[in-house]
């Protein structure tokens, strides 16, 4: 029932109670929170204390099912008309309204992005974060005009002049879509780019080409949300999620209404093939690996991935060979080995010299070190310990 | 199959490049075979008798290390053996067992146990090795036959496929050896009386398989670059005072002490460093190109 604002919304339905899909189980309490959205239609079962992806355990509205999922998203007949009439704040009032927590800071409403947010562009990242995951183009593939459309409303909400859409560059199709897209719309104020696709582009809004200084970043499925918001006056509670990996018996990338299970996801793609080394939420770089499919998704769960051991297995840790593998690969130009024989010997300060507080926590450099050190772990340690000394 | 199971929990990233330290070392060690293959030839049983030691030296003080310290044996990661092939190579084929053994015993206990194992050692071992019998036995070290006869044809084309098959490889900066040999074949010409030829060959070699141990090299490529420049520099120098082997391997301790400093001082560039900067080779090495 919260997001990362930190504030809990309170239920505004009781045990027993039938609830309709969309329909509103959490009212919003404080400015900063949203409401909570019913992602299928059910009987309340009442408030549980349920395992997030990042390891922490939060309060859950428990619905029982008397939905199988297979019921395509809810979409009402009518688009609202005026749209273009409807005024900054007026817009700002309506994402928040529907709880969209996707986009600027994932897990965090949009709302609240947008009301920090300025500039003169507004920058839609249409590129994928991580390997495996490809949540994001199919969106755009499917819905492209209507991912245009929000971006439109976010670019108003935020008052930004252009738009600069950014797309990868080996999608080479999708790029041309989304261009004469533009061009038949006649929205001379969308400009589309493509980026190298090298991770970590996409990932966090680091993107791998110029844009104007203080542009916001929102992710494409952001964009759709604020136009099913906006248009649709359909509220946030369900995402696009790529469920994939080589255990799992047919991935695909599913509509999924927050708070399903990961079991539930898996079993919706005919389940496993064989048992996995590691179920991870989000993409094979940054997500978390978790102890059990019993998981639900959350507003910045872009993928369920289910990894065999030959690609995910355990790895014994070995010394700094100094290879520079990590320095040569690091996105930033940090020296990430530098930082992590530091951390080691408990020289935070040394790190903190050696500039780890611009990393970005990409994870390439543990992913190319020969020796298999926990370096994105080592950094995250002494982040964490600086940020609470701070 | 449904998922019912437990799964590990484990820090991201949960995929890898599939690099590892054993692959390293017991390709670059493959890379040496035509340099032993010739070697052997050349000088036979003595070198096969130098070898042996050496290898099976620098294992057994590896394991026995292992064993009296309980730590799990490293053995497999292939470092000991490159060690103990690359401190045959530098030594005499008439080099007696005993002292065989001595340097083994220094390569493996003292320059890499005594500073933490892999990763802690502050100079190549095999070089040291051969430096501290030189420094000790100085009458009984000569130059090992690799260098002796390093411009001769045979030699140097086992040398150029040695060092080809570690170039192929792209696990060390392909400029680096060369940057080295350019400037030992420089020096030598500036400063002449000496084999051009042979000069070349031991400059391949060392450029290749001496100054390349990734343990005891600067953290940037600009630093490694430096690293060998300065080697070849120092080498040259030497070599005006002592034989070429010897020459060379002081260089290299030299330098090898001298790596904290390019490191204080030859930092990577950090990005958004200058305004509008941007990242140049943008996880290039990474592997992660073309993500899907």
């Amino acid at each position: 029932m919260s997001y990362k604002t930190g504030s809990a919304a309170v239920p505004c339905v009781k045990t027993g109670d039938r609830v309709e899909k969309g329909a509103k189980i959490a009212a919003l309490d404080r400015c900063e929170g949203v409401s909570v959205f019913s992602g299928l239609a059910g009987r309340v079962e009442g408030v549980v204390e349920k395992k997030m992806p990042d390891g922490s355990r939060q309060s859950c509205i428990a619905i029982a099912s008397e939905d199988d999922f297979k019921h395509p998203p809810l979409r009402p007949a009518e688009p609202r008309k005026g749209v273009d009439d409807l005024s900054r704040a007026e817009l700002v009032e309506m994402i928040r309204n529907c709880g969209i927590a996707t986009g600027y800071d994932p897990g965090r409403p949009a709302s609240s992005g947008l009301k920090r947010a300025s500039g003169q562009a507004l920058v839609i990242n249409g590129c994928e974060p991580e390997p495996y995951v490809c949540a994001e183009q199919a969106l755009i593939t499917k819905h492209l005009l209507e991912v245009l459309k929000g971006a439109d409303i976010l670019r108003k909400a935020v008052g930004a002049e252009k738009v600069i859409f950014v797309v990868e560059d080996v999608e080479r199709e999708l790029f041309e879509l989304v261009k004469s897209k533009v061009y038949f719309l006649k929205w001379h104020w969308f400009e589309t780019r493509s980026v190298k696709a090298i991770y970590p582009a996409g990932q966090d809004h680091f993107l791998p080409c110029e844009i104007p200084e203080d542009s916001p970043v929102f992710n494409a499925s952001t964009a759709f949300a604020v136009y099913e918001a906006v248009f649709l006056q359909k509220p946030f509670f369900e995402r696009i999620v790529t469920v994939g990996g080589e255990c799992v018996a047919e991935p695909k990338n599913l509509w999924l209404p927050i708070g399903t299970t990961f079991q539930t996801a898996i079993q919706l793609c005919k389940g496993l093939l064989r048992e996995p080394a590691r179920l991870i939420a989000g993409g094979p770089m940054c997500g978390m690996a978790q102890a059990s499919a019993d998981t639900v998704i959350t507003a910045d769960t872009s993928a369920i991935l289910a990894l065999p051991k030959e690609i995910a297995g355990e790895k014994t840790p070995e010394p700094c060979i100094r290879c520079n593998r990590c320095v040569d690969s690091c996105p930033v130009f940090l020296s990430p080995a530098m930082i992590t024989l530091a951390v080691e010997n408990g020289e935070f300060e040394t790190a903190a010299k050696w500039g780890v507080d611009e990393c970005i926590e990409c994870g390439v450099c543990s992913f190319v070190c020969p020796s298999h050190r926990p370096m994105l772990e080592l950094i995250r340690q002494v982040r964490t310990e600086r940020s609470i000394s701070r | 199959m449904s998922a019912p199971g437990v799964y590990l929990e484990s820090p991201a990233p949960h995929i890898s490049s599939g690099d590892s330290v054993a692959k390293r070392f017991w390709l670059k060690s493959a890379a040496l075979l035509p340099v032993l293959v010739v070697v052997l030839g050349t000088s036979g049983a003595g070198f096969l008798k130098v070898l042996t030691v050496s290898v099976l030296g620098v294992a057994g003080f590896e394991w026995l290390n292992a064993g009296f310290f309980r730590k799990k044996s490293s053995l497999q990661n292939g470092d000991a053996i490159l060690t103990g092939v690359t401190l045959a190579v530098l030594l005499p084929s008439h080099c007696p067992a005993l002292l065989v053994l001595v340097a083994t015993f220094v390569a493996a206990l003292v320059i890499k146990e005594c500073f933490g194992g892999l990763g802690g050692r502050l100079f190549q071992p095999a070089v040291f090795a051969r430096v501290f019998l030189d420094l000790t036995f100085a009458g009984g070290i000569k130059s090992p036959e690799l260098f002796q006869y390093a411009g001769e044809p045979i030699f140097l084309s086992a040398i150029l496929l040695s060092a080809f098959l570690l170039a192929i490889q792209k696990k060390i900066y392909f400029e680096t050896p060369l940057y080295f040999v350019g400037a030992m074949i420089l020096g030598a010409w500036v400063t002449g009386g000496q084999d051009l030829l042979r000069v070349a060959g031991i400059a391949v070699f060392a450029g290749y398989f001496l100054i390349t141990d990734t343990v005891t090299l600067p953290l940037t490529r600009r630093g490694t670059n430096w690293f060998a420049i300065l080697a070849a520099c120092l080498g040259v120098c030497l070599g005006m005072k002592y034989s070429t082997v010897t020459a060379i391997c002081y260089a290299i301790l030299m330098m090898n002490a001298a790596v904290p400093w390019i490191d204080h001082w030859v930092r990577p560039r950090r990005y958004a460093s200058n305004t509008g900067e941007m990242p140049g080779s943008f996880g290039a090495r990474s592997g992660l190109g073309n993500k899907r």
